[in-house]
């Protein structure tokens, strides 16, 4: 075994642990959490809005099922301290096949451990506990497997990769990545002749076609393409990253120095890979931040690459198997418990209304957009009026974002947007003008924590 | 005169001309008039006296050249001295570009005439009337002579030097300058024993350039904080949007350097001395996104068809040295663009495009302290109505945090919108129908004395 190999389990685990030490607070979370409730109580797929009054009965996106299903059976196993576990898993996978990636063009640990330890940092802010993880380990699976793939030219591990489509394309939409990734390379191989040539075509095609097996059929590309045309850029992770912000400064600090060893070129044929890999990734994580963490992936094996230059590449120790078997088997175990010690038991929920929910009457309540899924959960018998599900050309989008908008900020239309939907109670924001007109228009407060909701009635 | 100056000038008159079509309209155009014109009458130290909320409160100076040249140009020939300045500047600015691209591969210059597309389109955003467009001026001139510098002139050595002086009483962004000085000085420096000397002055007389300005030392604060904290609620400080058309423009050019680096033969690493902290500060801010662009081209139209053609499996010839024309043809050129320039300024809008003002409202509105009016028409007012004094404007840094924050707090119906209506002694509002202010002051049945399309003027029942 390669001590880069056993580096990489290190790293793993240090960050699986430290993923797995934060509790639970992503607002999408909990709508995820009943949509795979209720698949699973119901045996089949849910496909038509049950939680909200303004579009119940509405069909929508069913892209994400088994990714649902996974976070609700981590649930119903283990509590939130299931939940903390999958994202330390998922992050622990994430962050060994990135590491393993770069660690593969530069063994040294000491010039790969930068870049490495950045593109870890860029993807912090998406720690998120949605079916995006998955997303977030299976990119550096793919690239892993691609690199190892085009270093030996052995083409046996490509086979695995029509088969963690099929199986992404049922976790998360953002199984494209993954195809984008193989045609990055077909496409490097057909240009410089490269020895896998044919077996990456095929395997490019068997991707496209895994990617159709899935509950939606062709329409999780259609959903796909439509969400790169147009993010929806009233959620924040959907709009251009701020490179000033903490997040953003690591991302410039890597791009910073791929692009300045850009200029320090020592192997045409070799980069035509990178230009593929990073110009694309790159633009799209510029575009949207969410997919920020893909463009550090590839770029930090790049970066490590161009520091071999610099540095003499050393010689790779390696580790007798069976010691490294052991290793391995201790660290694994050692972070599944540490995980579990650290792991939080229960959800951070201080950005939510807490105890709202015990006030909620059932009737017509326009409610925070970021918090519809905690009522989805907490308040079941209070359908929302908005919640995280909004897409574009999807559910709320863009008719009910728009009165929802054009209500909170109290707008000339904000009376006829709350006749139109009946709405009896809102819950808010204390600062939210619409909160602030309303009570001083007499409606009763039902409930109210300082500077975090007010709950008002007619 | 050379066959890529004498392009240049030609493809800059074009533009120059092209941009004289569109009639004023920059928001901030008129607050720069007003402050251009007390320098004029009391010098560069200046306190506020157009709002009522920052009375008093000293400003920055470190525009005062840029603000003073906009208003000469007001007096010669009001609306359309605006405009024939800000042409005049495009034509600068278009003609640096496209010429410096040329001069990179001058045996085909559409090269780099498509290289320099890019940056030409992108500037488009930036035709405002305020000093930032001589910021990019200033930026696009320094590129060349610092490349001359490099290759071992002495007198551009002295020219960026002096370029940098005047930059730095023209606009905020020098500093951008003064740092690409400073590296290419130490690249130089070290690169070059023999010209260490000339290295060494010019990183000084960048460093005492960035202090020649009435502002001393506080010129270096504005760019500093918004470099590190930009406004971002202020579009063009905003970040940038690879979906929005100046944005694609810039990330395609982006992709494009980085591709060409990586694929382009015979690496040069100095290059990047430009290139790479010119592409990170492009990417903090929208409104620095136009430098990328123009740093970009010469290097596009020098590197790209290399890269081309590795890509495709060829190879190029060495670009031969620049064709010189006769002197005739640098005269006709010269006449050309004069006329071109001359012609579109006599024909130029004569009055500025207020379409986005609440015009209607000018005589309606209260003289005195008291008014509280949308941001976004502050300095209108500061030009227009002089009697009435703003609560807030363009100029954003004599509001922060206090006077902002209040401006939010009325406007965005915050819960003590009241109490804060009430401190300020807010009498009158200024502001659009659609903001919540306006809604609830309606609700209220507050007087409204004056309304049109996008704006409404209501009296404030105020108990002082």
């Amino acid at each position: 075994m390669r001590a880069s190999t056993l580096l990489a389990f290190l790293l793993a685990s240090v960050f699986g642990v430290f993923a797995a030490s934060f509790a639970a607070s992503d607002p999408d979370l909990f709508w995820h959490l009943a949509s795979g409730d209720r698949m699973i109580d119901d045996g089949r797929l849910l496909d038509r809005d049950v939680f909200s009054f303004t579009r119940a009965g509405s069909p929508y996106s069913v892209g994400q099922w088994l990714g649902q299903i996974v976070l609700a059976l981590a649930f119903r196993a283990l509590g939130w301290t299931g939940i903390d576990l999958l994202r330390g898993v998922l992050v622990g996978i994430a962050v060994f096949f990135l590491a393993r990636a770069v660690l593969r063009v530069q063994p040294h640990p000491g010039w790969a451990i930068a870049p490495i330890l950045a593109a870890i940092l860029v993807t912090r802010p998406f720690w998120s506990d949605r079916p995006q993880l998955f997303t977030l380990a299976l990119f550096p699976v793919f690239l892993d497997t691609l690199l190892a793939s085009r270093a030996d030219a052995g083409a046996r591990r490509l086979a695995v990769l029509p088969v963690l489509v099929a199986l992404w394309a049922n976790l998360h939409g953002a199984f494209v990545l993954g195809i984008a990734l193989i045609a990055v390379f077909a496409i490097e191989s057909q240009l410089v002749r490269g020895a896998l040539r044919r077996p990456l075509v095929l395997t490019l095609i068997a991707s496209i076609g895994a990617g159709l097996l899935n509950p939606a059929l062709g329409g999780a590309y259609v959903s796909a393409g439509t969400y790169a045309s147009g993010p929806a850029r009233f959620i924040v992770e959907e709009r251009p990253p701020d490179l000033l912000s903490a997040f953003g400064l690591i991302f410039l600090a890597l791009f910073g120095a791929a692009l300045g060893l850009a200029f320090v070129r020592r192997d045409a044929s070799r980069d035509l890979l990178w230009v593929g890999l990073i110009v694309p990734f790159t633009l799209l994580g510029l575009t949207v931040q969410r997919q920020l963490p893909y463009a550090a992936f590839v770029i930090a094996p790049f970066v490590a690459l161009r520091a071999r230059e610099v540095v003499t590449r050393g010689p790779v120790a390696r580790v007798a198997p069976r010691v490294g078997a052991v290793l391995v088997a201790a660290l694994v175990l050692a972070a599944v418990a540490l995980a579990a010690l650290v792991a939080p038991r229960g959800p951070d929920l201080a950005a939510y209304p807490v105890g709202s929910e015990r006030l909620l009457t059932g009737a017509h309540t326009l409610g925070e957009y970021d918090w519809g899924g905690y009522l989805i959960r907490f308040a079941p018998g209070t359908p929302t009026f908005i919640d995280g599900r909004a897409r574009a050309g999807v559910l709320f989008v863009p008719d009910v974002l728009a009165d929802f908008d054009d209500a909170v900020s109290l707008r000339p239309r904000y009376a006829q947007i709350l006749e139109r939907w009946d709405i009896r109670q809102v819950l808010l924001r204390p600062e939210r003008p619409l909160a602030v007109a309303l009570r001083e228009m007499g409606w009763a407060v039902r409930g109210e924590v300082a500077g975090r909701w007010v709950l008002l009635s007619r | 005169m050379t066959a890529a100056r004498t392009i240049g000038i030609l493809i800059g008159a074009a533009f120059g001309a092209v941009s004289a079509r569109f009639a004023v309209r920059d928001s901030d155009v008129f607050w720069h008039l007003a402050t251009g014109r007390d320098i004029l009458a009391s010098g560069p130290r200046q306190a506020d006296h157009f709002s009522w909320t920052a009375s008093g409160t000293p400003l920055s100076v470190d525009q005062w050249m840029g603000q003073v040249a906009w208003y000469a140009a007001y007096r010669v020939d009001e609306w359309r001295g605006i405009v024939a300045l800000r042409s005049l500047a495009v034509f600068a600015l278009v003609a640096l570009i496209a010429g410096e691209a040329i001069a990179r591969r001058p045996s085909r210059p559409i090269v780099g005439v498509i290289a320099a597309l890019p940056a030409i389109a992108i500037t488009r955003f930036v035709w405002v009337e305020r000093p930032e467009l001589f910021g990019f001026v200033c930026f696009a001139a320094l590129l060349p002579l610092l490349r001359r510098a490099r290759e071992g002139s002495d007198r551009a050595l002295v020219a960026a030097v002096g370029l940098l002086i005047l930059w730095t009483n023209l606009h905020g962004s020098f500093a951008l300058g003064v740092a690409l000085a400073v590296l290419v000085a130490i690249e130089g420096a070290l690169r070059d024993p023999s010209r260490r000397r000339g290295y060494v002055a010019l990183a000084l007389g960048a460093l005492v350039a960035a202090l020649a300005t009435p502002a001393g030392v506080g010129t270096l604060i504005a760019p500093g904080s918004h470099l590190l904290h930009p406004p971002r609620e202020i579009l063009e400080w905003s970040v940038p949007d690879p979906l929005s058309v100046p944005g694609a423009i810039w990330a395609l050019t982006l992709a494009a350097v980085f591709a060409t680096a990586l694929v382009a033969p015979r690496p040069r690493p100095t290059d990047a001395l430009v290139l790479v902290p010119v592409a990170l500060l492009s990417m903090t801010a929208a409104r620095h996104m136009p430098l990328l662009c123009i740093a970009a081209a010469p290097y596009l139209a020098d590197r790209a068809p290399e890269a081309i053609a590795a890509v495709l499996g060829r190879t190029m010839s060495a670009s031969p040295s620049a064709r010189s024309l006769p002197r005739a043809a640098g005269l006709v050129s010269a006449v050309i663009s004069a006329t071109l320039l001359a012609g579109s300024t006599l024909t130029a809008p004569g009055e500025p495009d207020l379409g986005g003002y609440p015009v209607a409202t000018l005589m309606a509105l209260p003289k005195g302290p008291g008014l509280l009016n949308s941001y976004d028409w502050g300095g209108w007012l500061i030009w227009y109505a002089p009697d009435t004094p703003v609560f807030v404007d363009g100029r954003l840094t004599p509001y922060v945090p206090l006077v902002l924050d209040d401006y939010r707090a009325i406007v965005g119906l915050h819960p003590d919108w009241g109490t804060v209506l009430r401190r300020r002694g807010v009498r009158w509002l200024l502001v659009r129908p659609t903001d919540a202010i306006a809604v609830r002051a309606r609700d209220l049945g507050w007087n409204v004395r004056s309304a049109g399309d996008g704006f409404v003027l209501i009296d404030a029942p105020n108990p002082n």
